[in-house]
């Protein structure tokens, strides 16, 4: 215990471990969100903030030689009003996937078909409210996510999860996007479109 | 040390960081109720955000639990020392949801005379974020009440609040 001598009898003893929340992020940090209401059970409001987009942003494609791809899905999800993170949840995802705009305004039409569903979501080891759906992004293109399940908020109740969006360079995200959603997170490119010097960028005589 | 009626003790400010963490307090102590078995300390810990813009300004009464197999009205039969633990911030049961500021305010109409034994201990664990980024807006809120207190281990079940984060 630590003993104060000053002469005041009461004695304040602070141990501090300054951790800066969210210091584990990558670099860039291009997400999207939800804010997510219920009520405890004893009535009060209370909100859950889910953060979603890609590990590692920018995102490129897989490429043999160049760049594995390694992106997962991931989720920062914590409580609104304290900051607080939590450390359990239940959660799979939907994937889904459009090679381009055309495929993309095709399916808006038709309806969006995931290309993989119930793909369960991970708590990153050590960093309580950091979830991985781990994988490889095989494609340049455009990658949506339906994420679903439970959180648990603090041992109290299970919340309901119901997370929609597609990245944001897609020709109209709010066909698919969960209308409260807000924010964004990047497409996924060619790895060779960052390479400079890279292919000779043809421009007109007036840029 | 003694504390005069109204009068503030600071103890904590990690101004601009918002902080989670574990408060305890060992204070002279009173029966929420007559005849109730469940203390209150006579001193009041607040706790939340005080900036030097008055609207910025949010302080909340911390929700306590009572500790009694380690307090005085069950180890001596007396209200010399009870001991209470919170967490920072309680998600569950209520008080300011970013604190960077921790105070103790004499709201019991007299003095308040601290001695040996008489300890606050504020264990901060995390820092959450920045009050910068997510200030308080349309104070000065400043809730001047006695701690509301919970006992987990008294057969009144009304006390229990939600249980604790274990943050």
């Amino acid at each position: 215990m630590n003993t104060n001598k000053t002469q005041l009898l009461l004695v304040a003893s602070i141990a501090s471990v300054m951790v800066l929340a969210g210091a584990a992020s990558e670099q860039a940090f291009a997400h999207g969100g939800q804010v997510i209401g219920f009520n405890l059970p004893n009535g009060e409001h209370r909100l859950i903030t889910v953060i979603m987009g890609h590990n590692s942003e920018p995102t490129a494609a897989q490429e043999t030689g160049k760049h594995d791809g390694k992106h997962p899905m991931e989720l920062f999800i914590s409580d609104t009003r304290t900051g607080l993170n939590f450390a359990e949840a239940d959660l799979t995802v939907d994937k889904y996937y459009y090679k381009n705009d055309k495929k993309f305004n095709k399916a808006v039409e038709k309806g969006f078909e995931p290309i993989e569903t119930d793909v369960a979501v991970s708590a990153v080891h050590g960093d309580p409210g950091h979830y991985f759906a781990r994988q490889i992004l095989a494609q340049p293109g455009i990658y949506g996510y339906h994420v679903t399940g439970t959180v648990n908020y603090f041992g109290v109740m299970d919340v309901p999860i119901d997370v929609k969006a597609i990245c944001r360079d897609a020709p109209d995200p709010s066909a698919f996007n969960n209308p409260s959603w807000f924010g964004g997170f990047g497409c996924t490119g060619d790895i060779d479109d960052s390479k400079f010097p890279g292919k000779k960028v043809k421009h007109d005589k007036d840029d | 040390m003694t504390l005069p009626a109204g009068g503030v003790f600071p103890l904590y400010d990690s101004s601009p960081n918002y902080v989670s963490g574990h408060f305890l307090l060992t204070s002279p102590c009173e029966p929420v109720s007559e005849g109730d078995d469940t203390y209150q300390p006579l001193v009041t810990a607040i706790a939340g955000h005080i900036d030097e813009h008055a609207s910025g300004t949010h302080m909340e009464p911390i929700p306590l639990f009572y500790i009694n197999t380690v307090s005085s009205p069950t180890l001596a039969g007396n209200g010399d020392q009870c001991v209470f633990h919170a967490h920072i911030p309680d998600p569950l049961n209520g008080g300011a949801p970013r604190v960077t500021d921790i105070d103790l305010v004499n709201l019991s109409g007299a003095d308040i005379e601290f001695k040996p034994g008489h300890v606050v201990d504020i264990n901060v664990q995390r820092v959450l974020g920045s009050i910068a980024d997510d200030p308080y807006e349309n104070g000065p809120v400043v809730t001047l009440e006695r701690n509301v207190i919970y006992d987990l281990n008294d057969d009144d079940e009304t006390n229990d609040g939600l249980g604790h984060s274990s943050q």
